[in-house]
């Protein structure tokens, strides 16, 4: 009787097993295995305990999505990095949460329900810090299809921390060498923006050279340019966008709309100095103890 | 001639072979090492020019990343130039990411020769360590950059023929002196070890015509002194040995000159006694005639006295009858008639014994019929040769015992010489038995299966050592040489029983006696 009793437990086991295993709240879509989508992840799953299940673009040559979404049925999917985002963004019957791509600027791309965390950081951090360094003429390249609202937020919001951005507009990565030559003498430091075009691989390198030949600072969005010479990196704090993220997350899930979830900019940041390019440009090392003041 | 022979010695000369062998050996490990260090120094060479061009090639890469990139022609032109400016680099070539080429310029000092023209070529590529925007946002590791264009140094390696030959010369120079020093060392070090080993071989050169009082001296202690002192202990000894030899020969001659003095004086005793007995046979033949004569008259005598008395007996027995018993010779008639009928028998049968005895010695003495006979009865050629032993006279306390086989068939065969074979089985058993009443057997026996006749001869002497047995055939080989013993009479009776297709065995029953069988086959006389 034992015997026949647990064979039914069994039984029961396999056939409900797979119905629960499928059955979630929350698609996670990964770009790719990086530490960084890691940090955000942890900070979405720190806000709110869901079920979920975790798909890595990079694992598959290809993924039917749209399959997948119609088959387990989630009530959303958050996006990690500019991969995800882009397959996301086709997938129209369900919201689509986005954190973690660079090419996400805030607007839906015809998504009915699309949010997220940007991972542009408000133009003011950035003039706080140039005036906490006492630079005023600020030399700007940029693209004005991909950072033309920012460079005019910025330039908005310049006048009143007493910085004079000096702009240079760029349609291809070719143009920055000479468009640097135009700022010689003309400007106190150089904003690198997130901008790739005008910041790319092979251009990096002329800022770097930029600010060798004129000594001047170059304030980067990433602290992977300190190496490369960067003086000072503002860096967004990956654990807090994830947080941000876990926030609209759980409001989500709890009913509210996704019009009530416009999109975010990161809330915290971390600044990250060059001593030695500080010390090379006759910049006091405690730069960042005024900027953390300053904030 | 005198240059030849030199030259002919120096070849054959252990030290010079291993000076030869020296010589050669290190002008090959010298030519060796220059071919080494010459291939080491092409190979250097190829390598550093391959290295320079590397080098400038990732140098320049280094330097005109941005203005390739933003395609700043002048900027280009002017960095090759001042690389152009560098010893050796004979072209430099920089094309874009399309492999359009924008800068090529050829150095004036540009070999004509290609082959003397090193490349290299390098991928000009953004910093591997610089992130993109994205890459730089999202913190994701920064992806291997892709190639945007290429630049190719070429270097100058006409230099190498004159490296090569400069490195020739100078390792030909170093390594001839290095060569010649080795050897200028080596010669005094190579006549000092072989100094031992020379003086030996000229020791032994010595002794080699004979001369093993020589002593070699003793150099060092080395292999060569070791083996000089092992010669010189053999010359030592080959010379105790060779003194040795000569004493032995002169024993030996002296022995063999006592020997044959010896073997000469036998052979004369022998011949003495040939002689002997060849006087004694004459001696035999004029004392059988002499015999002979008077016993035909005894014997005839004899004969008529039996007669005489045949017819006498009934006359005398009638005047016995008449007159009574009457004496005769001292004795009764009736006595008398009997004892003198056997006397008369007594002398017939004695003289034709001695006549018997007379014919068998001159037989035996005469022995010249070599024919071969059948029909010959081996039983009465034992009491033939028994005769003759019995009268032989010596031995006479050892008794001669025989069993004949009645039923004796008869063989071919010479009946002399068969007597004479027994003869001298019978006389060797009686010698070797000793006078303490022991005897010698002869025995007659038929063999139907083997179709032989055996004749058997057993003594009760000392039998017969082995060492003698080995010889019994040989001729001249006697144990009672001292004695009168010829040594020829197992040899002739040998030859005798050979030639009647028979055998004569010896078995020694030593200490206890000898059994001496001859096997003679029964055949018909045309067999023969």
């Amino acid at each position: 009787m034992r015997r026949l009793i647990l064979l039914i437990t069994v039984l029961k086991l396999l056939i409900v097993l797979p119905f629960s295993a499928e059955a979630y709240e929350v698609l996670i879509l990964q770009s790719s295995r990086a530490p960084a989508y890691d940090e955000a992840l942890r900070g979405v799953r720190s806000v709110h305990r869901f079920s979920e299940r975790l798909l890595v673009l990079s694992d598959y040559q290809d993924v039917d999505l749209f399959r997948i979404v119609r088959e387990d049925r989630p009530l959303l999917i958050v996006a990690l990095g500019d991969k995800a985002y882009a397959a996301a963004r086709k997938v129209r019957e369900v919201s689509v949460l986005v954190l973690m791509a660079p090419n996400y600027r805030g607007d839906t791309g015809g998504h009915p329900s699309l949010t997220g965390v940007e991972l542009y950081l408000p133009p003011e951090r950035y003039l706080t810090v140039f005036r906490s360094m006492k630079l005023r003429r600020i030399g700007i390249v940029g693209s004005p299809v991909k950072s033309g609202h920012y460079i005019h937020s910025a330039q908005q919001m310049a006048a009143r921390y007493g910085v004079e951005p000096v702009i240079r507009e760029v349609s291809s990565p070719r143009e920055v060498s000479v468009q640097l030559d135009s700022l010689r003498d003309k400007v106190d430091a150089l904003w690198l923006l997130p901008d790739d075009t005008a910041v790319t691989r092979e251009t990096t390198n002329a800022y770097f050279l930029f600010s060798m030949q004129q000594q001047v600072p170059v304030v980067a969005f990433s602290a992977a340019y300190l190496q490369s010479g960067a003086a000072v990196a503002i860096e967004v704090n990956r654990f807090d966008i994830g947080r941000q993220a876990g926030e609209i997350l759980t409001s989500i899930l709890e009913g509210t709309g996704m019009t009530d979830h416009p999109p975010k900019l990161p809330r915290k940041t971390t600044i990250k100095i060059n001593q030695t390019v500080l010390r090379r440009m006759k910049l006091p090392s405690e730069i960042a103890l005024k900027i953390w003041e300053s904030r | 001639m005198n240059i030849l022979n030199r030259l002919k010695r120096f070849r054959y000369s252990f030290r010079s072979r291993i000076f030869i062998a020296f010589t050669v050996l290190t002008f090959l490990i010298a030519i060796s090492f220059m071919a080494i260090a010459i291939n080491n120094e092409v190979i250097n060479y190829r390598a550093r020019a391959d290295e320079k061009a590397q080098l400038l090639a990732s140098t320049l890469a280094n330097t005109i990343k941005l203005p390739l990139f933003s395609g700043d022609q002048t900027t280009l032109e002017q960095l090759a130039r001042e690389m152009l400016d560098v010893y050796q680099v004979a072209r430099i070539s920089i094309s874009d990411h399309d492999n359009k080429v924008l800068v090529d310029l050829i150095s004036g000092h540009a070999p004509a020769v290609k082959h003397s023209i090193t490349s290299a070529t390098v991928p000009v590529l953004a910093s591997s360590s610089t992130p993109t925007v994205d890459a730089a946002l999202s913190g994701v590791p920064p992806t291997t950059p892709s190639p945007f264009g290429s630049v190719r140094v070429s270097i100058d390696t006409s230099e190498l023929k004159q490296s090569i030959n400069s490195t020739i010369l100078k390792t030909s120079v170093i390594i001839l002196l290095f060569w010649l020093a080795f050897l200028a060392v080596t010669y005094p070090v190579l006549k000092q070890i072989t100094k031992s080993f020379v003086t030996l071989t000229h020791g032994l050169d010595a002794m080699m015509t004979g001369t093993f009082s020589l002593r070699i001296a003793v150099e060092s202690n080395d292999e060569a002194g070791r083996a000089t002192q092992a010669v010189n202990r053999l010359a030592e000894t080959l010379e105790e040995r060779d003194a040795e030899n000569r004493t032995l020969q002169a024993e030996l001659l002296n022995a063999m000159r006592v020997e044959m003095q010896e073997e000469k004086s036998k052979m004369m005793a022998k011949m003495i006694q040939t002689n002997r007995m060849t006087s004694l046979g004459l001696l035999i033949s004029s004392m059988a005639h002499n015999i002979n004569t008077p016993n035909g008259a005894i014997k005839l005598a004899s004969h008529y006295i039996q007669r005489s008395w045949k017819d006498l007996i009934p006359i005398l027995e009638g005047v016995a009858k008449d007159e009574g018993d009457f004496q005769v010779g001292g004795l009764q008639f009736s006595q008398a008639k009997q004892e003198l009928a056997s006397a008369a028998e007594g002398i017939c049968r004695n003289a034709e014994r001695v006549e018997r005895v007379i014919q068998d010695l001159r037989a035996y003495n005469v022995g010249e019929r070599n024919e071969l006979a059948s029909g010959i009865s081996v039983n009465q050629a034992v009491e033939g040769a028994l005769t003759i032993v019995r009268a032989h006279g010596s031995q006479t306390q050892v008794m001669i015992t025989h069993h004949l086989s009645p039923h004796l068939p008869t063989i071919t065969g010479n009946k002399n010489q068969l007597e004479q074979v027994l003869v001298n089985l019978l006389l060797n058993a009686m010698q070797a038995t000793p006078d303490d009443g022991a005897g010698v057997t002869i025995t007659t026996l038929h063999k139907p299966a083997e179709n032989k006749v055996q004749v058997i001869v057993t003594d009760e002497g000392t039998g017969l050592p082995e060492l003698v047995t080995q010889n019994l055939f040989e001729p001249f080989i006697s144990t009672r040489v001292d004695k009168g013993g010829s040594g020829l009479g197992l040899y002739i009776s040998n030859f005798i029983i050979t030639e009647h297709k028979g055998t004569i065995s010896f078995g020694s029953r030593h200490p206890r006696g000898t059994i001496v069988t001859v096997h003679l086959p029964v055949m018909p006389a045309n067999a023969s």
